[in-house]
């Protein structure tokens, strides 16, 4: 049990040898999305674990989108989604109700501290049972522009009792991943 | 598919020490959690993390902070530490996530998350300006008190396929 404890879950009776890397996306240029997909569900819970940057133009933050389905991507208003994150000098919190994705974390712009990338953390709770919506949280959190930073706790919701297959994950406004980004998908017993 | 977390070393304390280090930290991971479940014999501070003995000004931390009646953020650019949690004479507990740490392109940012269960909640973003893989780091804390017996202090990996 202790090793999900410590990845930032609370699962019962697991064990460190329960906590399976399934797959990782590394970019070598940039890309407007990461996918996973064909996902098994064979695993209890799900960690992605993440390095992003944004090609978007300034010094500000992208929000990193979450989208997932059923043997393909949701693309539709099934979201939901809250957030409160630090910003160095204030707390801010929103929310979004009725999107098309889950804004689940914040990745520094193309202007930012040079070679500097957020790192968040989510995890995907029984990410396979039929009998529920589907909720997702994270923490995560970068460094700016030697002047601002960020960090934030997101969640989520995914209206649809559906197992999750597919998994995407995307900057807004269309922009992309730089290369040096990373997701890493894991899957943990339970 | 190979069990993938695995603990690096773990470092209880059977004696009151200023600081904990773990060094030679192998490369052959993708990611490192560090956690810590902490006491001081007095006082209160913070749990501050020095990559490769690097002291120099290379840090940056922007912080969130939830004391139950307020929340606040704060920002510290130009450091000489990580920020990685509180420390004081209640346990405490913080975890940090160092992604990507043994990659040589990045600089390396190091979230971390903590708690002192009887003052506040608060989470950090932790910048290290340096594209050099983490080989070692030590924990200490700014209270200019040891670490009591019984402070925990473990290094886990995480390998991804």
């Amino acid at each position: 049990m202790i090793g999900n404890v410590l990845a930032g879950m609370f699962v019962g009776g697991a064990a460190l040898g329960d906590f399976e890397s399934i797959a990782t996306v590394s970019l070598t240029g940039s890309q407007t999305a990461i996918d996973f997909t064909s996902i098994a569900g064979t695993y209890q819970h799900l960690q992605l674990r993440v390095l992003a940057r944004s090609t978007t133009a300034g010094t500000a933050q992208d929000e990193i989108q979450l989208q997932v389905g059923n043997g393909s991507i949701d693309t539709a208003s099934n979201y939901s989604y809250h957030f409160l994150y630090g910003n160095g000098t204030s707390p801010v919190s929103s929310a979004g109700t009725s999107t098309s994705y889950v804004r689940i974390g914040f990745a520094p712009r193309a202007s930012a501290t040079s070679n500097s990338f957020s790192g968040t953390v989510i995890d995907f709770l029984d990410y396979s049972n039929v009998n529920k919506y589907k909720t997702f949280r994270s923490l995560g959190g970068a460094d700016l522009n030697d002047t601002n930073g960020i960090i934030a706790l997101c969640s989520g919701s995914w209206r649809n009792t559906a197992a999750i297959t597919h998994i995407r994950l995307k900057p807004e406004s269309g922009n992309s991943f730089p290369a040096n980004s990373y997701a890493a998908l894991y899957g943990i017993k339970g | 598919m190979p069990a993938t977390y695995e603990p690096i070393a773990t470092n209880t304390l059977s004696s009151s020490a200023a600081t904990v280090e773990f060094t030679s930290i192998p490369q052959t991971f993708t990611d490192l959690v560090l956690v810590m479940n902490t006491t001081i014999g007095s006082s209160t501070g913070a749990i501050q993390g020095v990559i490769n003995s690097d002291t120099a000004t290379n840090y940056s931390i922007t912080r969130l902070i939830g004391n139950g009646s307020a929340a606040s953020s704060d920002r510290v650019t130009s450091t000489t530490s990580l920020f990685l949690g509180d420390v004081a004479t209640s346990p405490t507990i913080a975890i940090a996530h160092f992604q990507n740490y043994s990659n040589t392109t990045t600089n390396k940012t190091i979230i971390a998350r903590g708690n002192d269960s009887t003052v506040r909640v608060l989470m950090a973003a932790n910048l290290w300006r340096s594209t050099s893989a983490i080989t070692a780091i030590k924990i200490q804390n700014n209270a200019a008190v040891n670490f009591a017996i019984g402070s925990m202090f473990t290094l886990y990996g995480i390998k991804a396929a």
